[in-house]
């Protein structure tokens, strides 16, 4: 069974267009127009697309807080608008990283606090709190009120406040959008981490590159709808994006060669080419440069990337 | 699917939560003691304006002294419905909805600091008003005045929590509060009912806040306009209404919030 | 101040939450004074304490306005932007202000012609102009006063309890009300160092159409409270660039 299950999910928004001074028209937003998807149990599941896509509209409806207009939305098995409550035990949510707290509470106050209310007793909530102050790196940290805390302290805080409640699934809507690298890495492991231990991620993020280190699955949204989905490997092999192959010559000028050559960041030439068969034709290249009478400084193939993957799929 | 024992762990949560709050709010306690004396000669001087020979009736400045008790009362709980509006702005309502606490849950925290404001406030004011004006500080029947404060105060809770839904879209929710925290108390049982003229006193007994308010007054002043017996249970019985249609409406409310996807009612 | 003008425009349901507040209370206070004197008030006497409830909320406005637009500006980052844009960030501050001084007026002139009407007649209304040109004039210092009341939302990082100590004050002792001269005398000085008993009063006196124009001499010293709040505005600002404690 699948953790997550959407069919035909629909979203509306009404929003005022402002005409003239005394006069608003309302216009119709369709927010998300008829999504359907699937998330196994256990994975990393990552929803990219531009903003305004629909991203935090459907994070919102799989984690209750948000009716649908249409369609239907099963969470762990459970109804999330028939069975809303039933959903809400066993999911964790991450939706604006440096928001949900009280200020003027220490970190782990807040974390109890939450505990308390997901029906922990205090010594529970205590012990469960603290544990997840070592786990997202906060430690001593959390003795400090929330107010002082920096943007990173915060997100990790948000996912600590996830997880309080040892969900079967989390929702994380960029978690690590204004990060510092090491925050950021922090996070990333954490994610890794939680999936390993059988839990279920769903998350958003603008970041392709974490996107692709994380995920295990990923789905295109634009303009409401879903574009394309599947692995990061089979996205790139469905579009057919090529590998990127960089052969450094050893030579003072550009030999004669029958692969297109730019200069590389030594001076050097660099036998550049889209392809592929990048196995195949790195020997090729390389036979080539040999039988000229060249030495090979260096090699490099370059994997497509999910942000070509993107950028493709999104200017269709 | 949430048991007793849920509910009342979450009920201790939000009022420890509120405790803590409150005491790292300091400023707001001292706010409190610097505005309590201009309050009461503000309110004592207005009413006495049309006639300034009163100060001398100590019945009058007795009536009027619990009467800024029941508005202090009055305020400390509305002010409460703010509250939510806030924690809806700092993302802290959705994730707490997300727990399975209700909004009435969630007001209790913030309640608290209403119950300790009336706690501390309401004797200071008397305090004042005995010290600045000469009235007396003693209760004419003290058992009536607890059972009143008591039916007031879940009165009150649940009115605020019902405002706070209603509140919550509000920029300004502020400029409300403050005109609602002055009409409440003193177009329902404020002012000594006794004294008004026949065709007011017939339209205060239309306010069901009179039913809650005016045993207040009376238990401290021994006027009761209409019998104990009969007042009092009529104020139970007005909590049971509202509890009923807080209810309904925190129902109602929230899930037009949800499916509006932002907690706006209008 | 456009900007400023469409915010106010969109929340007229509480502009009319606000009109009802002098009439309702007004109202009360009179039926609580027909109860205590056995019908011996007047309607003059209404008026008197509408004009004052009506100034009371135009205080009340204004000075929770200042705290909020500094405390929301503290908490959306919009006070940074208004610092480091190339206008002068006191033209914002001020625009905001001015804004809410002919909102104020507004409120006023809509709530006090009401009540001219129906004690003094329509032939009074005519006295609601010279309130107009009174009131431009003398919320000046209030725009200063209520810097001042901006500032210490700052430095006590709370609205509330900023607002609620200032609107206290000035509604005991301004005379809002009742005649200052009830007061002990300490409040008495208090009030008068506060720029609505002038209001207050004055407007009552044009509205009444005994206002002299020399009246205004002595309220000139008003303006120090604006040059106050400006001197202390740009403390205020050169503090937070320095971030030397002054928390923004």
């Amino acid at each position: 069974m699948n953790a997550i299950t959407c069919e035909d999910l629909r979203k509306f928004f009404r929003a005022k267009v402002k005409r003239s001074f005394f006069s608003r028209e309302d216009s119709l937003i369709r927010a998300l127009d008829g999504v359907s998807l699937g998330v196994e149990r256990g994975v990393v599941f990552s929803l990219v697309g531009p903003n305004g896509a629909g991203k935090t509209t459907m994070v919102k409806i799989l984690s209750t807080l948000l009716i649908p207009d249409g369609g239907r939305a099963e969470v762990g098995g459970y109804d999330v608008v028939k069975q809303a409550n039933h959903v809400r035990r066993i999911i964790g949510l991450v939706l604006a990283p440096d928001k949900g707290f009280y200020t003027r509470l220490t970190g782990i106050e807040n974390l109890v606090y939450y505990g308390r209310l997901y029906g922990l007793s205090k010594e529970e909530a205590v012990k469960k709190a603290e544990q997840l102050l070592e786990l997202t790196g906060l430690g001593a940290d959390g003795a400090r009120l929330y107010e002082e805390y920096s943007l990173g302290m915060r997100a990790k805080l948000s996912i600590a406040k996830a997880l309080i409640n040892d969900p079967e699934i989390v929702f994380l809507d960029e978690p690590t959008i204004g990060l510092d690298p090491l925050s950021a890495r922090r996070i990333r492991s954490l994610i890794k981490d939680l999936a390993t231990q059988g839990m279920t991620v769903f998350m958003t993020s603008h970041n392709m590159w974490e996107v692709e280190a994380l995920s295990n699955t990923v789905a295109v949204i634009k303009s409401g709808k879903i574009v394309a989905e599947g692995s990061p490997a089979e996205l790139k092999e469905r579009l057919r994006l090529s590998y990127r192959l960089e052969v450094e010559i050893i030579a003072d000028k550009s030999p004669d060669i029958n692969f297109p050559v730019t200069v590389g960041e030594r001076g050097y030439p660099v036998v550049t080419m889209e392809t592929d068969r990048p196995g195949e034709d790195l020997v090729k290249v390389i036979d080539e440069v040999r039988r000229l009478g060249y030495s090979v400084g260096g090699v490099r193939v370059l994997e497509p990337s999910l942000e070509e993957v993107l950028t493709r799929v999104l200017s269709r | 699917m949430f048991g007793r024992v849920e509910s009342i762990g979450r009920v201790f949560a939000e009022m420890e939560r509120g405790l803590t709050t409150y005491a790292r709010y300091r400023i707001w306690l001292f706010s409190d003691l610097m505005s309590w004396p201009f309050w009461t000669i503000f309110f004592f001087l207005s009413f006495l304006m049309y006639s300034p020979s009163l100060l001398a009736s100590q019945y009058h400045l007795n009536a009027f002294s619990w009467a800024f008790f029941t508005f202090i009362f009055v305020s400390s709980f509305i002010w409460s419905s703010v509250f939510l509006a806030t924690s809806a702005q700092e993302g802290i309502l959705e994730y707490v909805l997300l727990t399975g606490s209700s909004v009435r849950q969630h007001m209790l925290g913030r309640m608290v600091i209403s119950i300790l404001d009336v706690a501390v406030g309401g004797p200071a004011l008397l305090l004042i008003s005995a010290v600045g004006f000469g009235t007396r500080l003693s209760v004419a029947y003290p058992a009536l005045m607890v059972v009143s404060l008591a039916v007031a105060g879940v009165f009150f809770y649940i009115f605020s929590s019902i405002l706070a839904v209603l509140l919550v879209s509000l920029r300004s929710p502020w400029i409300i509060i403050n005109v609602a925290q002055f009409v409440i108390p003193f177009t329902s049982g404020a002012i000594p009912v006794e004294a008004l003229p026949p065709e007011i006193q017939g339209a205060v007994l239309y306010s069901p806040f009179f039913y809650i308010i005016h045993p207040i007054i009376a238990s401290a002043t021994g006027l009761f306009f209409i019998p104990p017996e009969i007042v009092l249970p009529v104020g139970g019985l007005l909590c049971l209404a509202i509890y009923i249609v807080g209810r309904f409406l925190e129902k109602v409310l929230l899930r037009r919030a949800l499916r509006r996807g932002k907690f706006t009612l209008f | 101040m456009e900007a400023e003008l469409k915010v106010f425009i969109r929340e007229a349901g509480v502009f009319l939450f606000m009109a009802f507040f002098p009439f309702i209370t007004s109202l009360l206070s009179y039926c609580a004074g027909m109860a205590l004197t056995g019908g011996q008030v007047t309607p003059a006497q209404w008026f008197y304490q509408l004009v004052g409830f009506t100034v009371m909320m135009v205080a009340f406005a204004m000075s929770s306005s200042s705290a909020w637009y500094f405390r929301r500006g503290m908490m959306t980052g919009r006070l940074e932007y208004i610092l480091a844009s190339p206008v002068s960030p006191l033209v914002a501050v001020l625009s905001s202000a001015l804004t809410n001084v002919i909102f104020n007026i507004v409120y006023f002139i809509l709530i006090a012609s009401i009540g001219l009407v129906l004690v003094y007649g329509i032939g009074h209304l005519v006295n609601v102009i010279g309130v107009i040109l009174f009131l431009a004039i003398t919320l000046m210092p209030v725009i200063g006063f209520n810097l001042l009341v901006g500032i210490a939302t700052i430095i006590f990082r709370e609205p509330e309890p900023v607002t609620n100590v200032i609107n206290s004050i000035v509604s005991a002792a301004s005379g809002f009300t009742y005649p200052i001269i009830l007061l002990p005398s300490f409040l008495q000085a208090l009030g008068q160092a506060m720029p609505y008993s002038y209001i207050v009063n004055g407007a009552r006196e044009i509205l009444a159409g005994s206002f002299q124009l020399a009246q205004l001499s002595p309220q000139i010293f008003l303006l120090g409270y604006l040059a106050l709040g400006l001197v202390f505005f740009r403390l205020g600002e050169v503090a937070y660039v320095r971030k030397s404690g002054v928390h923004w």
